[in-house]
């Protein structure tokens, strides 16, 4: 009996492998046409800049950062986003109840000053205490909002619409760093779809490692710290391949909450972010998504190859921890909340396949890696593994694995998504992490991922929680700090 | 004779180890089957892309250094031609460039070329002399360049050529290459080809945006083209095509509202009129805030009294735009009716417009109403507000 139904696990494991390595190859395939299309429709950015710098039509955009406890962040940021280049934007910043210098230091940077204001409540969030505006016109596009705490991201951007001014919005986090030229590129698919583009996402990058000087990045590196490396090979993969694969299709599963472009309208029609929502991202295009579906609207979602923001990723395990085992929450409430539309034709590709993609590959992956990992560890003990058959199918899945990675390299070359300094150096790097990922790092994530699924069961840590910041520019010094230590002992 | 024992001998070969293959495998499970043959083709693939990336790792580094050297020896004498005001002879520009023609630019050189000319024209903006582009361009005979390459390059090259002759100005003529891409398949690179086309051939210009397929694939983009083509019409004297008429057809749509949108760009006024009877008429939203809008632009004074019957049976976003077309107007005519719009207003944005107008009737002394005295119960701040910022 137990023969048959480990026979039976084992079987349904491989066929699972199989159909993700299938998935894989496909989305592969997609990605590749979507960077095709993509360079056919984008011209290069000074001829892009030359169009719309004087259009009339050109749509305006607000950009959202939320911000809590971030003093060691928020000027450069601030200065990156008021940095960018673009005929009509405004930057809110919104200050989710700090309790650090953050607000005393944006008032004395930027000069600002309590303004008179309405607000109404489009969107719920919790109330706004007050609004500021600089009194120098140089800062004339900074708004910063002085709200009541919630705890959540997905507030903070609520409170955010209910300010903006424009009728798209870009919702970004205090540690991003964006291009100067992000928000032509944002903009150009708006511009040049006749069908209702109502979401747009861009490649997000980790800035660990990277040159920040002034907001601005000058120098992109691949860090040296094997978490941030891992985490910028685990973006490039999910940006390049699977977001961008997806969007071929007009089926594009989540714009990142790090540098999210949204349609003001849309988002207020869907009923704004989800009080709570530890994925407000993924919610909020799911909420989008349905809203649209369900009014018989058309729209458009896309993704943009390039990396056009760079954020910093968690650079220690405990902090790595915190945010996967976030993410894995945040999974969780999606999958409570939206995994009704799997199957339902009204829904088109969101609900007939990315949903229930999502659910097998993405929420099901940790829990049968882990009980593959349970059953692989009995089958030890009790001497019942076939090794010739356990080593072929490692190769077969690290050799996929290798695949992607390679592939991805190749695609971040030929889009130059990233403009690394020292091309051969970085992506030396990149394959490098490639290789040990599988072996190191993915087991960790799967672990964390399960750790948030018995949080979430659990009703543990249900928080946003705080990332500590290093601060652009500070991770080399850090380090220099550590090894003068050791050295002096 | 030959060749085909050739064949057959290679086949055979292949074919016996093939067999040889599966029959070491005959006695193996599926599962170690499939993997191996998964193995060996991911490995394979792997390996292929892997030496697609070197290979293009050697390709792009080769390209940078062909556009630094291009960008190193032609950006300044390039910048100085092009803002010299003398009209410099073929002759003098290939010597101030120091281009050899007997040793023309290769393909990849051009396409950079032709990239940086259009940035040092573009750098260059309206203080560009016309002639000294057309004299570069002979010079390093761009015309045999951009007509091969209009015909046989990839998709890719044909699209990124067709943009840059949109930028380099209206004295090159592909017009036979262009006019091909016109009729592509491929709706964006077909819109290019318009658009350059349009742009080169200003009697010519404005067939495609009075023609159904505009109205299929109309976009901002499109609109954007038109602005700066009809602007370029005006200023120039070329034809103006009369926007009514493209705004009276049926069946055109998605395409109307922008069309009404244009003559506030273009600053036509002469025709709201016209546009009484097309909002008489029309029930799109769009389309209507689009023509109160116009009229609050020019001050259109006829109308006031239309938008105030017809604003109880309007959508939420044509109130708004009425408010704020009276306002602008400023005739003082219709305190009474920003009274009643204020009081009969449920929607949030129609509250806030007609108490902004309210307040304009006030400041110019044309309410015959109290203001402080006609604040509804929660509107308190709002007044508030709005006298603050007075």
């Amino acid at each position: 009996m137990f023969e048959t139904i480990s026979e039976f696990f084992g079987y349904v494991v491989f066929f699972y492998s199989s159909l993700l390595i299938i998935s894989y190859m496909i989305l592969i395939v997609r990605s590749y046409k979507a960077q095709a299309d993509a360079r056919l429709d984008t011209p290069d950015p000074t001829a892009i800049k030359y169009l719309l710098k004087d259009a009339p039509y050109l749509p305006g955009v607000s950009i959202i950062a939320p911000a809590y406890n971030e003093e060691k962040t928020i000027i450069t940021n601030v200065n990156s986003l008021l940095a960018i280049d673009y005929p009509k934007f405004e930057v809110i910043v919104v200050n989710d109840g700090s309790t650090d210098n953050m607000m005393n230091l944006l008032i004395d940077t930027f000069e600002l000053e309590e303004v008179p204001f309405i607000y109404h409540e489009y969107v719920e969030c919790q109330p706004v205490k007050t609004i500021f505006k600089s009194k120098n016109p140089e800062y004339s596009k900074l708004t910063v909002v002085d709200k009541v705490r919630a705890g959540y991201k997905a507030d903070g951007n609520n409170a955010g619409i209910n300010v903006a001014t424009y009728d798209y919005y870009i919702s970004t986090d205090v540690d991003c760093v964006i291009e100067p030229f992000a928000l032509y590129r944002m903009m150009w698919p708006v511009i040049l779809h006749s069908r209702k583009v109502i979401g747009v996402s861009a490649t997000m990058l980790i800035s660990n490692g990277c040159k920040v000087e002034d907001g601005r990045l000058v120098e992109a590196n691949v860090s040296k710290n094997p978490f941030a490396m891992f985490q910028q090979l685990e973006y490039l993969r999910s940006f390049l391949i699977g977001k961008l694969g997806w969007s071929c299709d007009n089926m594009l599963p989540n714009i990142s909450g790090g540098f999210g472009f949204y349609d003001k309208q849309v988002v207020i029609q869907a009923g704004g972010y989800g009080k709570g929502s530890l994925a407000e991202d993924m919610d909020m295009l799911m909420k989008v998504i349905r809203y649209m579906s369900e009014t018989n609207q058309g729209y458009r979602l896309i993704q943009i190859p390039q990396a056009l923001c760079w954020t910093e990723g968690p650079g220690s395990l405990s902090s790595l921890y915190r945010q996967r085992t976030r993410w894995a929450k945040g999974l969780c409430q999606i999958m409570r909340d939206h995994l009704k539309i799997a199957f339902r034709p009204k829904y088109k590709g969101i609900g007939m396949l990315v949903m229930p993609y999502m659910f097998l590959f993405e929420f099901c992956a940790p829990i049968i890696e882990i009980s593959g990992f349970l059953f692989t560890i009995w089958l030890l003990l009790t001497d019942g593994i076939n090794w010739q058959t356990f080593w072929l199918i490692y190769v077969l899945i690290y050799l996929a694995a290798q695949l992607i990675t390679i592939t991805v390299c190749l695609f971040d070359y030929t889009v130059a998504s990233a403009r690394w300094k020292n091309e051969s150096k970085n992506y030396g790097h990149l394959l490098i992490a490639g290789l040990l990922e599988p072996i190191f790092y993915h087991p960790l994530i799967t672990l964390f991922s399960i750790i948030g699924y018995i949080q979430f069961i659990f009703n543990i840590n249900m928080g946003w929680g705080q990332m500590k910041r290093q601060g652009f520019g500070k991770e080399k010094k850090n380090i220099r700090k550590k090894s003068t230590i050791v050295r002096t002992k | 004779m030959n060749l085909e024992y050739y064949i057959s001998y290679l086949w055979g070969y292949i074919s016996t180890y093939a067999l040889h293959l599966i029959n070491v495998f005959t006695e193996y499970p599926l599962i170690v089957r499939i993997c191996s043959i998964g193995v060996t083709l991911f490995a394979l693939a792997a390996l292929v892309v892997f030496c697609l990336l070197i290979k293009l790792y050697r390709k792009r580094h080769k390209e940078y250094k062909i556009i630094n050297n291009l960008d190193s020896k032609y950006r300044e004498p390039l910048r100085n031609i092009i803002l010299d005001e003398d009209n410099l002879s073929v002759y003098e520009v290939s010597r101030l460039m120091k281009y050899n023609r007997s040793e023309p630019f290769s393909k990849r050189e051009f396409r950079w070329f032709t990239r940086l000319l259009r940035d040092v024209r573009l750098e260059c903006e309206d203080k560009a002399n016309e002639n000294n582009v057309n004299s570069i361009m002979r010079a390093i005979d761009f015309d045999t360049y951009a007509a091969y390459t209009l015909k046989h390059a990839s998709m890719d090259g044909k699209m990124r050529l067709t943009r840059s002759l949109r930028f380099l100005g209206n004295h090159i003529k592909m017009d036979e290459a262009i006019a091909k891409l016109r009729k592509s398949k491929v709706v964006v690179l077909k819109k290019t080809a318009l658009f350059t086309y349009a742009w080169n051939n200003p009697n010519e210009a404005l067939k495609y945006f009075d023609s159904d397929e505009f109205e299929k694939y109309c976009c901002l983009y499109d609109m954007m083209i038109f602005h700066d083509i009809m602007k370029r019409n005006a200023t120039r004297g070329y034809s103006f095509p009369d926007l009514l008429n493209w705004i009276n057809i049926p069946e055109r749509k998605k395409s109307k509202a922008l069309f009404v949108r244009e003559m506030r760009y273009l600053g036509i006024s002469d025709k709201c009129d016209a546009l009484i009877q097309i909002y008489k008429e029309s029930k799109d939203a769009v389309m209507n805030k689009e023509i109160v809008t116009n009229w609050g632009f020019f001050k259109f004074q006829d109308a006031e009294q239309l938008m105030v019957d017809t604003y109880s049976y309007q959508e939420e976003v044509v109130q708004c735009a009425i408010l704020e077309a009276i306002r602008t107007i400023m005739s003082g005519k219709f305190s009474d009716f920003l009274h009643s719009a204020y009081m009969d207003a449920t929607d949030y944005n129609v509250k806030i417009e007609s108490i902004k107008s309210l307040f304009a009737y006030h400041r110019q002394g044309c309410l015959n109403i109290d203001i402080e005295k006609i604040v509804k119960p929660g509107d308190e701040n709002l007044f508030k507000y709005f006298r603050e910022v007075e």
